[in-house]
């Protein structure tokens, strides 16, 4: 791994950390979601700042650059996001009909229980 | 004081007939609400039987969403201080005098009914954790906690506002371990609790190192970022 290639995934993945910490600040996200975030940036880090890790693994998995093993590494951890992501939004989706379909079927109620008031005062 | 006792409710039919009737026989003095977490089973069904004060969620928001529904309860009806009380009866109601009186004095805003103060701590694995999070919540605030997981907490008016209106608010010691940070006095009295009598613990092996690594990490790395 060139020292540059080390700088830069140093450099992104502390302006990642940053990011994400600042996100929290603001109360814009849930902190087991944010864990995710820091121990992903940690493992990056880690692997620039000690390439000799990510060289010996390489060795160990039989890939020929450790910079592929990082390639690698992070495509595994994403695509892990997305699917576990994806599984997340169907459960969502479903909730969010439920909570419609309370809110539709107690609208309902109310209207009917108003109708009757109504019909209880003009008698 | 008005207090509010908030049992959150996920699974519980075997054990809210019990938890409920205790406290509407014997301890008449405080309101108590159920809030039913979308479970499976008849929870719900049984507190609209027996005309238990119930909010019945229609899905299930997992335990920080539940209690975030009784604070927000408690702070729209204008109670004083509220407490959690375990759905599985392991929270004794007749502690929470207590608790109120360390309250009322005026010298801490949060109060935890705690296992752990003059007694000592068993040796186990669930322990072993235990100390873990007291260690890291000291490392992180210079504060003893000795039983940090200890769900029975009585809060405040002022920090019932805050849980009922903030996100990353869990009823967690994360969350404890914050407010201990940003000056929120924390007091905790001795209390005993019981073994769930019947159903079953909702953390197992698995979920309980994933709560693990999610506590260390966050009271550790991410709390101290966070501002009030």
């Amino acid at each position: 791994m060139s020292l540059y290639l080390r700088i830069l995934l140093i450099v992104m993945s502390l302006l990642a950390a940053v990011y994400a910490v600042r996100q929290i600040r603001k109360s814009q996200m849930k902190i087991e979601n944010a864990i995710y975030w820091f121990m992903f940036i940690l493992i990056i880090i880690v692997l620039s700042v000690f390439p000799e890790l990510a060289m010996i693994l390489a060795r160990i998995l039989g890939i020929e650059s450790p910079v592929n093993l990082i390639y690698l590494a992070m495509i595994f951890l994403l695509l892990v996001k997305v699917f576990s992501l994806s599984v997340k939004i169907s459960q969502m989706e479903y909730k969010i009909g439920i909570l419609a379909q309370e809110a539709g079927i107690m609208k309902k109620k109310y209207e009917e229980k108003d109708t009757e008031d109504e019909k209880r005062d003009e008698a | 004081m008005k207090i509010l006792i908030m049992i959150p409710a996920y699974n519980e039919e075997l054990n809210i007939e019990r938890v409920v009737n205790n406290l509407i026989d014997n301890f008449p003095q405080y309101d108590y609400v159920v809030i039913n977490d979308g479970s499976k089973d008849d929870t719900a069904k049984i507190c609209r039987e027996k005309g238990f004060h119930l909010i019945d969620l229609p899905i299930n928001l997992g335990l920080s969403g539940a209690v975030q529904a009784g604070m927000r309860y408690a702070w729209q009806n204008g109670y004083d201080a509220a407490i959690q009380i375990d759905g599985d009866g392991q929270h004794r109601p007749e502690y929470i005098e207590q608790l109120a009186k360390e309250l009322e004095k005026g010298e801490a805003q949060i109060v935890i009914g705690s296992r752990f103060v003059t007694e000592k701590k068993p040796r186990s694995l669930r322990m072993l954790g235990s100390n873990v999070i007291s260690g890291l919540i000291r490392l992180s605030t210079g504060f003893r906690l000795n039983d940090p997981t200890s769900g029975m907490r009585l809060f405040n008016r002022d920090v019932v506002k805050e849980f009922a209106l903030n996100i990353n608010y869990g009823p967690e010691p994360d969350t404890i371990s914050y407010l201990i940070k940003k000056g929120v006095k924390v007091k905790e009295v001795q209390v005993k609790m019981d073994e769930r009598i019947a159903g079953e613990s909702y953390l197992n092996l698995s979920k309980s190192m994933k709560y693990m690594i999610l506590m260390s990490f966050s009271i550790l790395f991410i709390q101290g970022f966070r501002k009030r």
